[in-house]
């Protein structure tokens, strides 16, 4: 349990890393000369400078320098000023503001602190624990390296890295005060940039519902990485349309920097390059070659970072692509195109009409839990009103728009992978909502009803899944003990175990020793389990896991297979009967999930 | 419309925020998206608050 001086110390490794972010924005802000009202800068401020101080870190931490929070708290404080000399350009014509709107915008702030306080809760969302924070872990007790048997260490990890100041306070609950960040931040672009597109009450509406609704509520208090991708992919479109719309330089600018800071995050964002390149070249103000070429060496400058590190560390500086032709570093090539494929089933439908209907569905109702969250209802009932007689740049966003979902729904249909195309879908609701509400008295009628009656679902829903995390802030042992208690199992058998414990996945980061994983997603080197037909031969596994210092496994059985003298397991029985492990009897089994146990078993 | 930015010591333009002029739906369209938007929203909430399954 908590004491106060420790609530303390997770409040501030939450919130003195966003300021410290935001502060360095700020100078960017000011850099490139950006101005717009007073939350917006905000906002603005924490997505470019978390993108500027990623790649600090990364130096920092390559170096083995540490990033205590004393010194964030500094770069905080330098940023006082700054954010007190921001001034509002003046608004010219903007509608005046029913005063309903206000209250509107108060609920969406307090919805924002309820989700900023439920991110300090326990981490208890599985990649999070996982993979994320632990390899942020190892980072911070030495510095940025590759991670023997840890696949994503090979990876971008721009977001990651911003769980440092965190981890190095000894909090790692706290790191997922970025995620929230990053929602709270796309809620207040969406507010901005909705109010331009529609009215200030669909607006208010389209942010409240963008922090409210399951998608959000499921990822921001994690420390998953995709809500800040999605707010450098969002930004970096958003930034390229008003270039189109106004041709200042400044925004060509500032759309490469989110460019390169979304390809930093994730890999797979850099098809928003020729996605905003094509923007660009479409939306009636085609950049000059010289303009573009300079956005586009500002994108590579950015980006050049992570591909040396990916370059030194695997030999491929566009590893996990192109494995064939430059090299698959410490993974097998077969690993790699399995991760590629993997993320293509997680919405298990035919590619085609009727399976894309299928998956629109899904994700106005709910009924594929795969997808990481559900948008609900709205975008799928006032999305349709959004398009009318569009300026020509408004088109070609939507086109590129149209043609980005149609990817994902086929490479990548898991909705957490479109966060940079998710909140024009909210912009889209406030404009088809606007359309709507101005058409006839009955038709407001109805949409307030609508919006009414599911503001208090989602709330109601919000309210069931975060306050708990609120609540188990000062004694997060006993929330986790309830939400993952075979994890605290899985634990118990690890701390028994002797030298690297091999597990079969699980939650890294409360296991008390180092562990290896053993599905073969996260080790990238390893089919311990058949997969379609691929599972590395016993003699090999037992080679590679003496090699990274395997002394015990603990397996995963039926449970009607918890006294046996077997394991089911080929490889394991193999090496049993061959004399090179023997199951612990006197230790366990303890329960795991579904009826399955765990069993502790020892290497020769 | 042109000010002087206090921040930066220099001139420029700062862009019109007026907020698009958005043309209402003709009455037909209006009652058809009206009863679209009930009717998905009645989905949704039977589908999450009673347990409805349309799929299996």
């Amino acid at each position: 349990v908590r004491g106060i001086a420790e609530l303390a110390s997770l409040v501030a490794a939450g919130v003195v890393p966003v300021l410290a972010y935001a502060a360095l924005g700020l100078v960017l802000l000011r850099i490139l000369r950006l101005r717009a009202g007073m939350a917006e800068s905000l906002a603005l401020a924490f997505v470019l400078g978390s993108g500027a101080s990623s790649l600090a870190i990364l130096a920092l931490r390559l170096a083995d320098v540490p990033v205590p929070l004393w010194a964030l708290a500094g770069v905080a404080a330098a940023g006082v000023p700054l954010a007190r000399g921001l001034t509002p350009p003046p608004r010219t014509g903007a509608s005046a503001q029913p005063p309903w709107v206000r209250s509107v915008d108060a609920g969406t702030a307090a919805l924002a602190a309820l989700t900023f306080f439920a991110a300090l809760g326990p981490e208890t969302f599985w990649d999070g624990f996982e993979y994320h924070l632990p390899m942020v872990a190892a980072w911070v007790e030495g510095p940025v390296r590759s991670l023997p048997g840890v696949l994503d260490a090979e990876l971008r990890a721009g977001v990651d890295l911003l769980y440092v100041p965190a981890l190095t306070a000894g909090q790692p609950d706290a790191a997922a005060g970025v995620s929230a960040a990053f929602a709270v931040a796309l809620a207040v672009l969406i507010r901005a940039e909705a109010a331009r597109r529609s009215r200030p009450g669909a607006a208010a509406f389209a942010a409240l519902f963008a922090l409210a609704v399951p998608f959000t509520r499921d990822n921001a208090p994690s420390s998953y990485v995709d809500l800040g991708v999605g707010a450098y992919g969002f930004l970096a479109l958003v930034l390229a349309d008003r270039w189109n719309r106004g041709g200042k330089a400044r925004d060509l600018t500032a759309s490469a920097l989110c460019l390169g800071f979304a390809a930093n995050a994730k890999l797979h964002a850099a098809v928003l390059v020729p996605a905003t390149a094509l923007l660009l070249l479409l939306g009636g103000r085609p950049p000059s070659p010289r303009r573009l070429l300079g956005a586009g060496a500002l994108v590579l400058a950015i980006t050049l970072p992570w591909f040396a590190k990916a370059w030194l560390q695997t030999g491929n500086p566009l590893f996990p692509l192109l494995a064939g032709w430059l090299g698959s570093g410490p993974a097998t090539e077969t690993h790699l195109a399995l991760r590629r494929f993997r993320l293509s089933t997680d919405f298990p439908a035919a590619r085609d009409p009727l399976g894309f209907l299928h998956y629109l569905a899904s994700l106005a109702l709910g009924w594929n839990p795969h997808l990481s969250g559900l948008l609900g209802p709205l975008p799928f009932a006032l999305l349709p009103a959004a398009l009318h007689r569009m300026q020509r740049a408004t088109a070609a966003l939507c086109a590129l728009l149209l043609a980005l979902f149609a990817l994902q729904f086929a490479f990548m249909p898991a909705l957490r992978f479109g966060t940079p195309i998710l909140p024009f879908v909210a912009i889209g609701c406030a404009v088809g909502g606007s359309r709507l509400a101005r058409s006839a008295p009955w038709a407001r009628g109805t949409l307030a009803c609508v919006i009414a009656l599911l503001a208090v679902h989602h709330v109601t829903a919000l309210a069931a899944s975060t306050l708990p995390r609120v609540a188990a802030l000062r004694d997060p042992g006993a929330y986790a003990r309830r939400v993952f208690p075979d994890q605290l199992a899985l634990a118990e058998l690890v701390a028994r175990g002797r030298g690297v414990v091999a597990i079969p996945k699980g939650a890294v980061l409360w296991m008390p020793r180092p562990v290896y994983v053993l599905h073969w997603e996260r080790n990238g080197e390893l089919f311990f389990d058949r997969v379609l037909e691929h599972r590395t031969p016993p003699d090999q596994a037992l080679a590679l896991l003496r090699e990274r210092g395997v002394g015990s496994l603990v397996l995963e059985l039926p449970g009607d297979r918890a006294d046996s003298a077997l394991t089911g397991h080929p490889s394991v029985d193999a090496w049993i009967a061959g004399g090179d492990a023997r199951i612990r009897r006197e230790v366990g089994p303890l329960p795991s999930r579904g009826g399955r146990v765990y069993r502790l078993v020892d290497l020769r | 419309v042109t000010v002087r930015d206090r921040a930066c010591d220099s001139v420029e333009v700062v862009e019109d925020e007026r907020p698009q002029d958005l043309p209402p739906l003709g009455a037909a369209a209006a009652a058809l998206l009206a009863a679209w938007t009930a009717i998905v929203a009645g989905l949704y909430l039977a589908v999450r608050e009673l347990g409805l399954r349309l799929l299996p």
